[in-house]
């Protein structure tokens, strides 16, 4: 028997609802719900099977040197068992390659936080001008993060050396008319 | 780190703001992007993104839940032409009926496009530890073409899935859009 939920109010959905009708009304919370089920739900849960060196020659897991080794990590070459493999979109790791990975950003598939530094150069560039006394201070930060920032990749939206290359033509300027009211003042 | 021109297509919908979450929420942006083997939920505060995945072969089902506040927004925005309307019809100074033919058009042009969209819904993914909503779409519409789209994908992700025979097997009744 299946245990399906309502994703809303989580009372259980009956096998019957599903199956009698495309849409259905969950009996909890009265939603009108359409559920399409994959084989994922039903699959057959697998248990690792581990099999041990029984002959020389085999070759033997880098960590349990007692299992053999069904796989190499993609990263370190390092012969893993069913136990240490970590799969990772179509790779497989071995836990050391997958911490150390993550820790350094190398992994695309690892990667789940992004600043946006171009937006918040813009910002800095942008919002300033309403009070222009502290662009002094502002515009050397914007330039500094527009060259540390340059080849960092943006976000989802696009582009991100549009608005680096924006956000550094407004902090040129407020630096150049400070440059002109301390030269023209001496 | 990833290439989201290269690696990435906008599966649908425009998108939300936070306000049916919490307050401080309210600025953030989500998208849902596809991949080759995985959907991608990106959320953007506008200053940093953070980015959740959803691999095709752990998911064990789609829902598409109909939303009930679509109701009350359209009765809001009716009740908002509505009255406008009726103060149009009441006025007499030139500027006022100016002004107000103006707003009427603005609101009755916003509640002609919120039927337009059609009911609001939600598409949840359904894996083994979770079941969470992609906010990026909020539509029942898109949620509908993206579960067409996604259903496609996963279907061919788990291929080789070795199904429990022994489980109940709820498939939904297609009609006449099985083939």
């Amino acid at each position: 028997m299946l245990n399906i939920y309502c994703p809303k109010c989580k009372w259980r959905v009956a096998s019957s609802q599903v199956e009698s009708a495309q849409t259905f009304r969950c009996n909890g919370c009265g939603s009108e719900l359409h559920f399409m089920p994959f084989p994922a739900l039903q699959a057959v849960p697998t248990t690792p099977h581990i099999e041990k060196v029984v002959a020389e020659g085999q070759a033997g897991c880098y960590v349990h040197p007692e299992n053999l080794a069904l796989d190499v990590c993609a990263s370190c070459g390092r012969f893993i068992c069913e136990v240490c493999q970590i799969e990772l979109g179509n790779r497989r790791l071995c836990a050391s390659c997958l911490m150390r990975d993550q820790q350094s950003k190398s992994i695309p598939e690892l990667d789940s936080r992004r600043i946006l530094y171009d937006e918040i150069a813009f910002s800095i560039a942008l919002l300033s001008i309403l009070l222009y006394c502290f662009t002094i201070f502002t515009a050397p930060v914007v330039i500094f993060m527009v060259i540390r920032y340059w080849n960092h990749p943006g976000g989802a939206k696009g582009n991100s050396r549009i608005k680096l290359s924006i956000a550094f033509a407004i902090a040129l300027l407020q630096l150049s008319v400070w440059l002109f009211w301390i030269v023209g003042g001496l | 780190m990833i290439d989201f021109k290269e690696n990435y297509d906008r599966l649908t919908g425009f998108g939300e703001n936070g306000l049916s979450r919490n307050l401080a929420t309210y600025f953030n942006r989500n998208q849902v992007l596809l991949a080759d083997d995985h959907i991608l939920d990106v959320e953007s505060s506008g200053y940093m993104e953070t980015y959740r995945r959803y691999y095709f072969k752990h998911i064990q089902g789609l829902w598409v839940a109909k939303n009930w506040y679509w109701h009350i927004s359209t009765f809001l925005l009716l009740v908002a032409v509505l009255g406008l309307v009726a103060i149009l019809f009441s006025a007499e100074n030139d500027v006022a009926i100016r002004i107000l033919l103006v707003c009427t058009g603005v609101f009755l042009g916003i509640f002609l496009y919120h039927l337009m969209l059609g009911p609001s819904g939600r598409l949840y993914v359904m894996t083994a530890i979770q079941t969470r909503y992609l906010p990026g779409i909020k539509r029942k519409h898109s949620a509908e073409k993206a579960m067409e789209i996604l259903s496609r994908r996963i279907h061919h992700a788990q291929a080789n899935v070795v199904v429990n025979q022994s489980e109940e097997v709820p498939q939904p009744d297609m009609g006449s859009e099985e083939v």
